[in-house]
């Protein structure tokens, strides 16, 4: 049984690329969007905001695997289709964006409304006046929920294995049925997601520590 | 220096601010007093246009707050020149607002190196004098939540003074401090007014305002209901104002 491993792992980890692939892209891509959206939410128009609160409803709402399943099978009814991977890269990353929107909306939000007022108060432009005071401050208080996100999209990309894209999920399964060692792929492919995920959450633990050191701050106002 | 013309402010159906002129002369300090909810809160954060009005025009060393009038309509002046009216007369506030990420010398040098684009060096040298005006040169590498509330407020007044407004506008500055902190920030406040500085001041403490303010102004319900100089707290005229003295004890 232990005997097969060796060949195993290395089956295993090619699966691994894809993986890595899809939950880097998507987590930058949804930070980028919903970095953009977040804004959007917060200073937007009604109608805007109204529509960002729509589709995050949804996003949350509907589970990740029929949302996947609409960009696999939907769309292509409508003539727009692409690849396995890409297809899953973009359900994965709206999805993403719309978390992520709702993380930096928050985040934007709970730095006091006084604070920018301050900034604007001394003639700082509504630019300058959230670079250097409003975002500083609410990265601090997104952190922990970004990197809950990234670690739940790092988790999630193996929903897309259901969809024929050999990730690391699809192989894992695919070796299971070829060689019925299941307790054991399975033990790989736990420690595998548990080993990527590792560093980001320690990236998060660093960050807060760091920020909160400067920021014990908080508790001024 | 600052002249407010027949002011007008609602919010829906309510109006905060009625009619309220008022003339401050350079170098010298107006204080507004009036009970909670009279509008003296809202008249200075128009005059800093951190509040749009619907009416009336306030000048600031003769230039327009706001809004200008094009052919005859009235349209919001451009952003650029609202930030630069508001760096030239910055406000103080009551619970401090201090940047809360930023100790106090960067929370003075900020708005020299984002708004008058100084170069960091000097700006940072500008305010460690400006925090030695205000006697905080020796807690210029705290954070906000490690100074006490007489000091946020110095360190407040030293980040406005950094931007040397023609005007400073002060909002209760003193309100959220016992009496030893609020008599440290008034002692910076008055040494300012020997300086000359023009101020607006929201205020409640009535004996510091008889002492510095040239003339004071007593707002109720939106209006002013009575003006003058410091005499008014001793001898008022309106009854409004008799009633408001008698429940702070004065009179």
């Amino acid at each position: 049984m232990l005997a097969e491993m060796p060949n195993l792992v290395p089956i295993l980890l090619s699966g691994m690329q894809a993986t890595l692939i899809l939950a880097l892209s998507t987590i930058l891509i949804g930070t980028c969007v919903g970095t953009v959206l977040g804004c959007l939410a917060v200073w937007g128009g009604a109608i805007i905001r109204i529509l960002l609160y729509a589709l995050v409803t949804i996003a949350r709402g509907v589970p990740l695997v029929v949302q996947v399943f609409a960009v696999f099978f939907v769309l292509p009814v409508y003539g727009i289709q692409f690849s396995a991977m890409t297809s899953a890269a973009i359900a994965l990353s709206v999805f993403a964006s719309l978390t992520i929107m709702e993380i930096v909306r928050a985040g934007i939000k709970a730095v006091s409304h006084e604070q920018y007022q301050a900034a604007l108060s001394l003639g700082f432009s509504f630019r300058d006046a959230l670079m250097s005071i409003v975002f500083p401050q609410a990265l601090r208080i997104m952190i922990p929920g970004l990197v809950n996100q990234g670690v739940f999209l790092v988790k999630a990309t193996s929903v897309v294995s259901l969809f024929g894209v050999t990730e690391f999920m699809f192989v894992a399964k695919e070796q299971i049925e070829r060689t019925l060692l299941g307790f054991e792929i399975m033990a790989v492919v736990w420690i595998m997601y548990t080993l990527i995920c590792f560093p980001l959450t320690q990236l998060g633990r660093t960050l807060e520590a760091r920020l909160n050191v400067r920021g014990a701050a908080q508790a001024a106002s | 220096m600052i002249e407010v013309r027949e002011l007008k402010k609602s919010f829906g159906e309510r109006v905060i601010l009625d009619q309220v002129s008022l003339t401050v002369p350079q170098g010298t300090v107006c204080g507004i007093l009036g009970p909670s909810g009279s509008g003296k809160s809202t008249l200075l954060r128009c005059v800093n246009f951190l509040e749009s009005f619907e009416a009336g025009e306030i000048i600031i060393d003769g230039e327009p707050v706001g809004y200008r009038s094009v052919e005859g309509r009235r349209e919001p002046l451009p952003r650029k020149t609202i930030a630069r009216m508001r760096s030239q007369c910055c406000m103080v506030f009551q619970q401090f607002n201090l940047f809360a990420h930023m100790t106090a010398l960067e929370n003075v040098s900020i708005a020299l190196i984002k708004v008058r684009k100084m170069p960091k060096r000097s700006a940072l040298e500008a305010a460690e004098g400006l925090l030695g005006k205000v006697g905080l040169t020796h807690r210029k590498d705290a954070y906000p939540a490690f100074l006490s509330g007489g000091e946020q407020q110095r360190v407040a007044i030293a980040r406005a003074l950094a931007m040397q407004p023609k005007v400073l506008l002060l909002d209760e500055v003193t309100s959220a401090l016992d009496p030893e902190r609020s008599a440290e920030v008034l002692d910076v406040i008055a040494d300012l007014s020997r300086e000359g500085m023009t101020m607006m001041m929201v205020t409640h403490q009535v004996h510091f305002a008889r002492e510095i303010c040239n003339q004071i102004i007593f707002m109720d319900g939106g209006v002013i209901v009575e003006r003058g100089d410091s005499s008014m707290i001793t001898d008022p005229s309106s009854d409004r104002l008799k009633s408001f003295l008698r429940h702070l004890r004065l009179v």
